[in-house]
């Protein structure tokens, strides 16, 4: 009888706390809660120069197992993997203790990294094996600015549209900084990685599969620096053969302009934008098509590649002589439609070949543009102009990018694309 | 009629700087004011020469005696006695000074053709007249040119700007050879420059026509490369030429192989120096992109195979520069 009264009275002790505690559980705002329990597994990491001893780069990062590796991306440690001699990789912790980090692998590709603390037992992040509803709040984290470590509480929007790599969309601010950091669930396991953002609260992150990609292919790697150039090489060789295949040129659609037909939007992953110009002082118009992906790789802060865009231009006379129109003709041929940036350091200049081509009834006057990758031998930035020879009225020139590809893969999309302008009312 | 002879003070380019007529023989040549001709030279003795005639009439110049002596000019060969024979000249040194001796029998050479190369045409464009229509020629040329360039709708506003700031050029520039010309040759000739300064545009806006045409039609960057620097290397000479004509009076071949050679000099360095920078870094794009309005008929094509089968060579230039690492590293190494 004495076992039931206490039973009873616990049951019913029980049953009455209960929701008090949760009750105090759920005054606690999620964010504050999330900031709370899983602060400690996002890490500072700084980027530093030998010489002058100062940080060149700041970026987050997060532990990914309790032996001190750390996932952040590719282009906060980008320095240390290109110029190892010049620059050292550290870790801050909340303490201001600053541990050293050594990189273990690189994903170039989706801009990842894993590095390597030499410390053991710390709480780490596991990585979310569910899928993402649009909409649901996730929680961002990572040191923008240096201004210490901040929560960002965001919504999750699906995969990025039109892109070759998976992307996440996810509407929240994130900040220079914030690059490597975590973006979790209320659970708080990792489902992306900060990487970049466009506009207020466009922001980007890396899904969960390519984390659990480079920490798998990490595990058996053993490195020295040049190995890091030779998986960049490789991992961009392996990206033009899914980018930029053999059929491209030939499935993609085809787009009129004036009285010919030019390559359009070659594959979903290209986005194309239209638009003519009539200065209101000009005694012609022009009527504009441009192509690009949205892929690139970040290969330095000087230096991205991966991207392939090609842009139309017809121009309309509209009452110039005919060595007018040939002057202004030539002149829009000669300037550069997409400035590619680089580094000495990393390309070399570019080397130009320059023809008249005739094609059929066609003939363009052409121009093949190439500079080499030094650091990362066989990759290649190309750009291939071509313009018809005109008739007194109009001409069409057209301009081809293609950054970070093999030789011969340039110069046989080149082919292609020039085979798909024909002429035809 | 008695003997005439000349000694002529020349000085060290052997230009004239005296000339005294010695009619009576002996005649005395020295530092002393009682010589027929006096030196005004402290290595030459008071009395240092004796000029006398001999029964066939020619000069016969003794030295008398003297500290430093007398020697020929030219070969430096010391003389005692020299005979000059009739219609003969000698040029001999005492001292410091050179003095060239002559007889009035002295045969002088034909009259020399004001023959340069600029002499037909001089006549011409000195004609006032003339020179300004060469001028207005030119210039009008060179602001159609640019007028060529203008992809405006109204271009009145650009021409009348261009026009003014040429017409500024062209006064300059003439004005400014008209003054060299007036400290040199004591004269502005300001026509003539005029003239020259419509020429020289004509001539260099045909260079540069020509160039884009040559480039346009053979698809040769490479032979407008070449043709460029030619061609300012002979209107530069022709310029210097005609010049230096009013400067010097050497022979004209000479002045023309010294135009030449200074023109391609400056132009060489130019291309030295061009081609010392040729590994700079630049994002920039260096292609050909002439377009002319010329029937594309005369244009030397390829066909696509050829244009790309041929880019290995291009690779392989990309490579060797991707191999050599960045210039600066190499300075620093």
């Amino acid at each position: 009888m004495k076992r039931v009264v206490c039973a009873a009275i616990f049951y019913l002790i029980a049953m009455h706390s209960l929701p008090v505690l949760s009750i105090a559980e759920e005054m606690l705002p999620e964010t504050e809660k999330v900031f709370g329990k899983y602060s400690g597994r996002v890490v500072k990491i700084h980027v530093v120069e030998k010489e002058s001893g100062a940080k060149a780069v700041l970026g987050s990062g997060f532990f990914v197992d309790p032996h001190g590796h750390i996932i952040t991306n590719y282009h906060v440690i980008s320095k240390l993997v290109l110029h190892p001699d010049r620059y050292r990789a550290e870790l801050v912790e909340t303490a201001g203790t600053i541990r050293a980090l050594s990189v273990k692998g690189i994903d170039v590709i989706n801009d990842l990294a894993l590095v390597k603390a030499e410390v053991n037992n710390v709480p780490f992040f596991r990585i979310a094996a569910r899928e993402l509803h649009q909409g649901t709040r996730l929680y961002s984290m990572g040191f923008p600015r240096d201004i210490g470590l901040s929560i960002v509480e965001g919504t999750y929007n699906g995969l990025m549209k039109h892109a070759l790599y998976k992307k996440i969309h996810f509407t929240a601010p994130i900040n220079p900084g914030m690059s490597g950091g975590p973006a979790i669930n209320a659970s708080g396991e990792v489902v992306g990685v900060n990487v970049s953002s466009r506009g207020q609260a466009i922001s980007f992150l890396v899904p969960t599969e390519a984390v659990r990609r480079l920490m798998k292919s990490a595990n058996t790697a053993r490195k020295g620096p040049q190995s890091f150039l030779e998986d960049i090489r490789s991992q961009i060789l392996a990206h033009q053969d899914v980018f930029f295949s053999e059929d491209l040129m030939r499935s993609g659609q085809t787009v009129r302009i004036g009285d010919y037909k030019l390559p359009g939007q070659l594959s979903p992953f290209f986005k194309c934008w239209g638009d003519s110009s009539h200065p209101e002082k000009s005694p012609y118009h022009t009527v504009d098509h441009r192509c690009s992906t949205d892929d690139y790789i970040y290969i330095s802060g000087e230096h991205s590649s991966g991207i392939m865009s090609f842009s139309h231009r017809s121009i309309i006379n509209e009452g110039m002589n005919n060595f007018r129109f040939n002057n202004l003709y030539s002149e829009l041929f000669k300037a550069p439609r997409h400035y590619m940036a680089g580094d000495e350091e990393e390309v070399t200049k570019f080397e130009c070949k320059s023809g008249t081509v005739k094609r059929g009834e066609i003939t363009f006057k052409t121009a093949f543009c190439a500079r080499g990758y030094r650091k990362l031998k066989g990759l290649y930035d190309v750009v291939f102009k071509a313009a018809v020879l005109s008739s007194e009225n109009s001409g069409v020139e057209t301009e081809l990018d293609i950054s970070g590809v093999s030789f011969e893969k340039a110069v046989a999309l080149t082919e292609e694309y020039l085979e798909r302008i024909t002429w035809g009312k | 009629m008695g003997k005439i002879a000349f000694v002529e003070l020349l000085d060290r380019r052997g230009n004239i700087r005296g000339r005294v007529k010695v009619d009576s023989f002996p005649a005395m040549v020295g530092r002393g004011y009682a010589n027929a001709v006096i030196v005004d030279d402290r290595l030459v003795d008071a009395e240092h020469l004796r000029l006398s005639v001999d029964g066939e009439g020619a000069i016969v110049v003794e030295d008398l005696n003297t500290l430093n002596g007398t020697r020929l000019s030219k070969s430096g060969e010391r003389i005692e006695r020299h005979r000059i024979p009739a219609g003969g000249e000698a040029v001999i040194r005492i001292g410091q000074t050179v003095l060239r001796l002559r007889g009035s029998d002295f045969e002088v050479g034909p009259t020399v053709s004001f023959r340069t190369l600029f002499g037909p045409l001089r006549r011409y464009i000195e004609n006032a007249a003339v020179a300004s229509a060469v001028f207005v020629t030119g210039f009008s040329i060179t602001v159609l040119t640019f007028a060529q360039e203008i992809d405006k709708k109204v271009i009145w506003y650009d021409l009348t700007a261009i026009s003014l700031v040429l017409l500024v050029v062209f006064a300059l520039w003439t004005g400014f050879w008209s003054f060299v010309n007036r400290l040199v040759a004591h004269s502005f000739r300001f026509m003539t420059h005029l003239a020259i300064s419509g020429i020289a545009s004509i001539v260099f806006l045909m260079l540069v026509t020509v160039r884009e045409y040559v480039e346009f039609l053979l698809s040769a960057p490479l032979a407008a490369k070449v043709f460029g620097p030619a061609g300012f290397t002979v209107i530069f000479s022709l310029l210097l030429y005609a010049h230096l004509s009013i400067m010097a009076e050497s022979s004209g071949r000479k002045r023309m192989l010294a135009s030449a050679l200074i023109s391609a000099g400056i132009v060489g360095i130019v291309l030295l120096t061009q081609y010392a920078y040729r590994k700079d870094f630049s994002n920039e794009l260096r292609f050909s992109s002439v377009m002319k309005p010329i029937g594309r008929k005369w244009v030397r094509t390829v066909s696509s195979d050829e244009f790309f089968g041929d880019l290995y060579k291009l690779k392989e230039k990309v490579n060797a520069m991707a191999q050599e690492g960045p210039k600066e590293k190499m300075v620093k190494e």
